[in-house]
């Protein structure tokens, strides 16, 4: 999906398949990746000129304002990835099932791959690359590090977006309701328990 | 799996919409797109045209007037979860809005959607049938108003003709003495389709039934009231229903011969029959406590 984008020096998905490395786990060794550049898209790549469609649209990703032209069918986490190169928000089913794609909709956790980019018109999107303030990761990122909140990672961005989206709504949740909030993330490895614990572990944190 | 290209259209007024549904022949409306983006996707249906309702801000307001609370048809389930309005006087459409998918899912999907889409085992539209709500459907000539009680016909098949809009849901507000249980019985807790539902509305007055709905769900090509289960309800000592005597068990009887399930991957139409007498018995057993406190 994602190609290399054309700034100077490596691109984060360069680096991390050379490095290889998880989602999270190339946040521990250089936070500075973590906030991706997002990009304008232009008319004279060719590649970027094939994802361009007739429709304008302009929302606001991780704080930036973005404007566009996209095709209809563009599906959200389509112009995440394909279109402005932030590729930290995964996609495994894309049938809106599994959450690895979940991203922040004016602050409501949404599956990125199953809303239209259109629709996200005038709205604000936060994906795991706008939860870093500089080269800090957010509670719920640290927590999931500290807590072991993943084993192969791939699920991680979504399960940090879902967590983070629960605990703006909840900041006590109970084990129950953490387990309930969770529920559109699916963890095909299994760290349910360690997932629990992170976001557990990160409520304390923003409480105390 | 990629969504074929189609021609995006985002009305911003409900004429506008109205007009857009007259104008072009292969469209389908698209409120949250949570069930029209998978079968798109699945490759179960194309449509040239998606009209966009996500732009129509008067689609998704909930308001209050004398006997009613009317509610957008484009309103989300999660807006619905956490209505101080609904949940003061009507908190079983809450309840059954929070049955919905995942999070994610109910901050995207809407009421609307939920019941177009007509499913048997749509999880909202039980509760509108307890109480006899009313669907507001428009057109580019005006509007209807329709029980929904007579809107759906068939496993997603509803009475709407082509080129209209549902708009509006109108739900009556819960009169004193009465209560409303709902009875969802999945493969897990979260995030599951309904193997069979029951909801039961209980009206008491000093200490008989006056007024009882039983409405069954996933049993049958539509969610519908079981009007023999309702009737043998009224009329009968509200600590009768409480403590499960004779007549809850003929209750749940009648439903079961009501039903007409479907044996699926979820379960067997056998299976499902005795679900039924179980959700119905417990939903008027839970529904008549509620009604007394």
């Amino acid at each position: 999906m994602g190609r290399n984008s054309k700034s100077k020096g490596l691109s984060r998905r360069q680096f991390i398949t050379r490095a290889g490395t998880g989602a999270v786990g190339s946040y521990v060794l250089f936070p500075a990746l973590g906030k991706a550049e997002t990009k304008n898209l232009s008319d004279n790549d060719p590649q970027q000129k094939y994802l361009l469609g007739d429709n304008p649209l302009s929302l606001s990703v991780n704080g930036k304002n973005i404007k566009t032209k996209v095709r209809g069918n563009t599906t959200l986490v389509e112009l995440l990835r394909d279109h402005l190169n932030l590729t930290g928000t995964k996609v495994a089913c894309n049938n809106g099932e599994c959450g690895s794609c979940s991203v922040l909709l004016d602050g409501k956790v949404v599956y990125s791959c199953h809303m239209l980019a259109l629709d996200a018109q005038g709205k604000s999107v936060t994906t795991v690359e706008g939860l870093m303030d500089g080269n800090k990761l957010s509670v719920v990122q640290q927590a999931f590090i500290e807590k072991d909140g993943l084993q192969c990672g791939f699920c991680t961005p979504g399960q940090v977006m879902a967590a983070t989206a629960l605990l703006s709504k909840n900041p006590h949740p109970t084990k129950d309701e953490v387990k309930e909030g969770m529920s559109g993330n699916f963890c095909r490895c299994g760290a349910y328990p360690k997932i629990i614990d992170s976001v557990l572990t990160a409520a304390e944190k923003l409480n105390s | 799996m990629y969504l074929k290209d189609f021609n995006y259209l985002r009305p911003k007024s409900l004429t506008e919409a109205c007009n857009m549904l007259q104008q072009h022949n292969d469209c389908a409306l698209m409120a949250g797109g949570t069930d029209l983006l998978v079968e798109m996707k699945s490759g179960l249906r194309y449509h040239e045209n998606i009209i966009s309702l996500a732009g129509i801000k008067e689609l998704s307001e909930i308001e209050e007037s004398n006997d009613y609370i009317t509610i957008g048809a484009a309103t989300t389930h999660n807006v619905i979860v956490n209505s101080s309005l609904l949940k003061q006087h009507y908190p079983a459409l809450p309840e059954a809005s929070s049955n919905v998918g995942t999070a994610q899912v109910r901050n995207i999907a809407t009421i609307g959607g939920n019941i177009c889409t007509a499913a048997s085992c749509c999880d909202t539209a039980p509760v509108l049938l307890a109480s006899d709500c009313t669907l507001e459907l428009v057109d580019i000539n005006g509007s209807r108003e329709v029980s929904v009680n007579d809107f759906f016909i068939f496993h997603r098949k509803t009475t709407m003709k082509k080129g209209e809009i549902l708009t509006k849901i109108k739900v009556p507000k819960l009169k004193p003495g009465t209560g409303i249980s709902i009875q969802k019985f999945g493969l897990r807790n979260a995030v599951t389709i309904s193997v069979a539902s029951a909801v039961a509305l209980i009206t008491i007055n000093n200490g008989i039934c006056v007024d009882a709905k039983i409405v069954i769900g996933a049993v049958a090509p539509t969610p519908f009231v079981s009007e023999a289960a309702s009737k043998i309800l009224i009329g009968e000592k509200v600590q009768y229903l409480i403590n499960n005597y004779e007549v809850v068990d003929k209750a749940g009887d009648l439903a079961v011969a009501d039903s007409n399930p479907l044996s699926d991957i979820r379960g067997s139409a056998d299976y499902r029959k005795r679900l039924v007498k179980v959700l119905v018995k417990r939903s008027i057993k839970n529904a008549a406590i509620r009604a007394t406190n």
